[in-house]
């Protein structure tokens, strides 16, 4: 590492950018809430709806096209998608029905337009038998959401980190646990406040499943970081350490493992996003996001902040057994 | 270990292994076609993003559709079919009157085809088009609008609707408004009950409860006949509850006054009385009443009908229906469409490719570092691998969603950096001039708490989120819990046997690592 560059000293650097975030998403936030356009998009959609007899004449491909075909005549940009059955009682009628979507902001007008043409040349599929029926309809979309249940997933989120870091409290210390829970609870608060500030399009689920991520990737490589620690500790050359160098010796020897662990996870979502279908890569790559974040406070945030907490804890631990030492009882019983 | 204990380890590992593999992954058609055997993986639910056609052609994932209608609503389709249905009619009558010789028969044509008019014009004028709908001109218009009193009857529907596929919690349903004036709620196929949902969800109106020997003769109970009194004055609400034997049950909870209201009226059942709860005309529970009910509570079940889903339904609903307005309009539901998995059919192959890749590059990165000990690794991750996929199969709750796919990818790495630091301590330990089997017992005994701790803590975070958290981050949770705890199993258990098992053959040990002892240069 560079030898100017000491991370552990700017902690009031990181508590900024950290509260620069968290306030700028809570306003973005307050003002637009999430973009939540990946899942519940506000659209229109001309539905084109045909009985089993065009699919039995194989002509589906013929319909298909010619709806492109009037389509694109009407100069409108639309998202085409696959056929889906229709159903009755659960079973198959043979009917499909065609949906291409539309953004809000094209016209009814426009729409109404390319309706009436689309009806006009599908008209030709019927023919005289009058067996195969094509309907052509514009919908409009406007989705709605179910009553919130975001308040018992972040509780979730909540208590399984608390869990976590009493455990982490048992076995690492009391002072490696606030630390901990200050580093969890910022990776949380940042990573949500980013998705409202970047405005990414999202699913109803992801942030809270974000939140989740972040939360254990907080917790995970941070217990890298405490494990270390806890080893490094032992060490006698330790003890003779202020609570800051101790801490950046420490730091020094957990780095390499903490930015492989977050790497390896960044670079296996990175992966997953690259390959993944376009609705699958908009869940898996701001999943970046809450990662970035974890190892952001595990390598900066955190540690600087373990500084003053270990020297808290040693001073007061200090403190304690100089409180039991009894010396001055001694020194009474001696004179 | 030796040699024979690590044949017989090792050989009894690689037979799982590759039971796991065919089991997880291999789907075949035999008898000509006629069967098919399904991998694990194809027959694991999948959620309403992911999704595919199996070897049988059935499709798995996705979700089902549907469009409720108030009353007076209809599609403009329909109704300029209707009407075509009418033309048709009258065409066809007008052709045989031409045709006709005999005058009786014509009067008569000419009278049906009068009446046939008649009502085609008479259902011309019920409607009136507003965009794609056509509402009853009766029941929604006022002055050639949509009246306000239709508006806000169909936003209370709207509310109801919200409420009941809410309180189901149910992971991927969806529900939007359709052209102002029909909603289109949309439920992932994974559910087994979503006929009965989308059918109960349709009712509209209050809740009363009836008691008699059939539908039509039973007398109404609760609310009691009594000036202002309500539903809610007797009936507290309606909950999910299992018994340890699996069997799902409606519970009701009365308050003081509905158990004495109930008690009075079953005090001399007969042998076919029963207790009908209704939401407006429509029966949503008919329990049999065999002796006199003096409970607070009941739990309803206890037959086929209800499942957990159908029992969360019937709660939701009768909750839903002890806010129940006269505003409320009545709904059929209409068309039904069923959904491929929104992220695309080949979302799923997508992220078996990217799987594959991400599993590629690990085993490179652990075979280039570590030599052949990367098999050691290779088999920790299979079972590590096969046993989540199995896990996703065989627990009911758990299902393949983007959640549970991130959670598979986030264990797989804890999996791979936990041996990776288990190497690196047993690197370590053999470089300070230990030998091998020393070097392993000691490096396994210096990292053993740091993982084991990481995992226990990490697995209780999973866990707990899994307890709190609904369908979707639950379903996440649970996967990465458990994923842990394999990854833990793994990493110091059979991680070390492995390496164990498979080191027996060699007899270059630290060539089998790729470990160097870390050469002293000797003054002398």
């Amino acid at each position: 590492m560079n030898k100017r560059f000491k991370p552990l000293k700017l902690l009031p650097v990181w508590a900024a950018v950290s509260a620069a975030l968290i306030i700028a998403g809570i306003v973005i936030f307050a003002l637009f809430g999430f973009n939540y356009s990946a899942e519940n998009p506000r659209t229109k959609s001309i539905a084109v709806d045909y009985n089993f007899a065009v699919t039995q004449a194989e002509r589906e491909d013929e319909l298909i096209a010619a709806c492109e075909e009037v389509l694109n005549e009407q100069k409108l940009s639309y998202v085409k998608h696959a056929p889906v059955d229709k159903l009755e009682n659960f079973t198959e009628t043979g009917g499909k029905e065609l949906k291409f979507t539309f953004a809000d902001s094209v016209s009814r007008e426009a729409l109404d337009g390319a309706c009436a043409a689309l009806q006009a040349k599908l008209n030709e599929f019927k023919g005289n038998d009058q067996i195969m029926t094509v309907n052509v309809a514009v919908h409009e979309i406007q989705p709605e959401t179910f009553g919130d249940a975001a308040w018992r997933g972040a509780i979730a989120v909540g208590v399984g980190a608390v869990v976590a870091l009493v455990y982490l409290a048992v076995r690492f210390g009391i002072g490696s646990a606030l630390t901990g829970l200050v580093a969890c609870v910022n990776d949380v608060f940042v990573t949500l406040a980013l998705l409202a500030v970047t405005r990414l399009p999202l699913y109803a689920a992801s942030p809270l499943l974000f939140a989740a991520i972040a939360a254990f990737c907080s917790l995970l490589l941070w217990m890298v970081q405490c494990a270390k620690m806890r080893e490094n500790f032992k060490d006698p050359v330790y003890s003779s350490l202020s609570s800051f160098e101790a801490v950046e010796e420490s730091y020094k020897t957990s780095l390499k493992a903490v930015l492989i662990t977050g790497g390896c996870i960044a670079l296996a979502f990175l992966v997953v996003g690259a390959v993944a279908s376009a609705g699958l890569r908009l869940m898996v790559l701001p999943a970046l996001i809450p990662v970035a974040i974890a190892l952001y406070s595990s390598l900066l945030l955190a540690p600087a902040l373990h500084v003053y907490v270990k020297g808290a804890f040693d001073k007061a631990k200090a403190k304690r057994t100089r409180k039991y030492t009894g010396k001055k009882k001694a020194d009474k019983i001696a004179e | 270990m030796g040699k024979v204990k690590s044949a017989i380890c090792l050989i009894l590992t690689t037979l799982i292994i590759a039971a796991a593999c065919f089991f997880v992954t291999v789907t075949f058609s035999y008898d000509d076609g006629l069967h098919t055997w399904h991998s694990l993986i194809n027959l694991t639910k999948k959620d309403a993003t992911l999704g595919g056609t199996l070897l049988n052609g059935d499709y798995t994932g996705g979700s089902y559709a549907a469009v409720y209608y108030p009353e007076g609503v209809i599609t403009y389709n329909e109704y300029e079919n209707n009407l075509e249905g009418y033309d048709a009619a009258i065409g066809e009558y007008e052709s045989r009157i031409a045709s006709e010789q005999d005058a009786k028969k014509v009067e008569e044509l000419k009278k049906s085809l009068k009446d046939t008019q008649d009502k085609r014009g008479e259902y011309a004028e019920k409607y009136t088009r507003k965009g794609t709908l056509c509402f009853e001109t009766e029941k929604a218009i006022e002055n050639g609008e949509i009246s306000d009193e239709f508006k806000a009857s169909f936003q209370s529907n709207v509310i109801a609707l919200k409420e009941r596929f809410g309180a189901l919690d149910l992971d991927g349903a969806k529900l939007s408004v359709l052209d102002g004036y029909t909603v289109q709620v949309t439920l992932p196929q994974m559910m087994s009950s979503q006929s009965a949902v989308y059918t109960w969800f349709a009712y509209t109106g209050e809740l009363t409860v009836l008691f008699g020997t059939d539908e039509d003769t039973a007398t109404k109970v609760l609310p009691e006949n009594k000036r202002d009194s309500k539903i809610g004055d007797y009936v507290k609400g309606f909950s999910t509850r299992a018994a340890a034997d699996g069997q799902q049950y409606v519970s009701v909870a009365f308050t003081a006054a509905g158990a004495e209201a109930i008690k009075t009226a079953t005090a001399e059942p007969e042998s076919s009385s029963a207790l009908y709860f209704k939401v407006g005309d429509d029966t949503v529970i008919s329990l049999r009443v065999e002796s006199q009910l003096d409970q607070k509570t009941l739990y309803i079940g206890g037959n086929d009908v209800y499942n957990s889903e159908t029992v969360a339904a019937t709660a939701s609903l009768l909750n839903s229906a002890l806010k129940g307005t006269q505003a409320e309009l009545k709904m059929t539901v209409g068309d039904m469409y069923r959904l491929p998995a929104s992220f695309g059919d080949n979302a799923l192959m997508l992220v078996y490719i990217a799987f594959g890749v991400c599993f590629v590059g690990m085993m490179v990165f652990f075979f280039a570092r570590y030599g052949l000990l990367g098999f050691v690794h290779l088999y920790n991750y299979l079972i590590f691998l096969f046993a989540l996929l199995i896990c996703l199969w065989g627990i009911p709750f758990i299902y393949l969603s983007a959640g549970t796919v991130l959670a598979v990818l986030l264990t797989s790495v804890l999996l791979a950096v936990s041996t990776a630091i288990t190497y690196e301590y047993t690197r370590k330990q053999f470089a300070t001039g230990k030998t091998m089997s020393v070097s392993v017992k000691n490096g396994y005994k210096k990292c053993f708490w740091h993982i084991f701790d990481i995992h226990i803590a990490l697995a209780a975070f999973s866990f707990v989120l899994y307890a709190i958290a609904l369908p979707g981050l639950s379903a996440f949770a649970f996967t990465l819990g458990l994923g842990t705890l394999f990854s833990g199993v793994c990493a110091l258990a059979i991680g070390r046997l492995n390496w164990a098992s498979m080191m027996a053959f060699t007899k270059n040990q630290s060539g089998f690592c790729r470990f160097k002892k870390v050469e002293v240069e000797d003054d002398e």
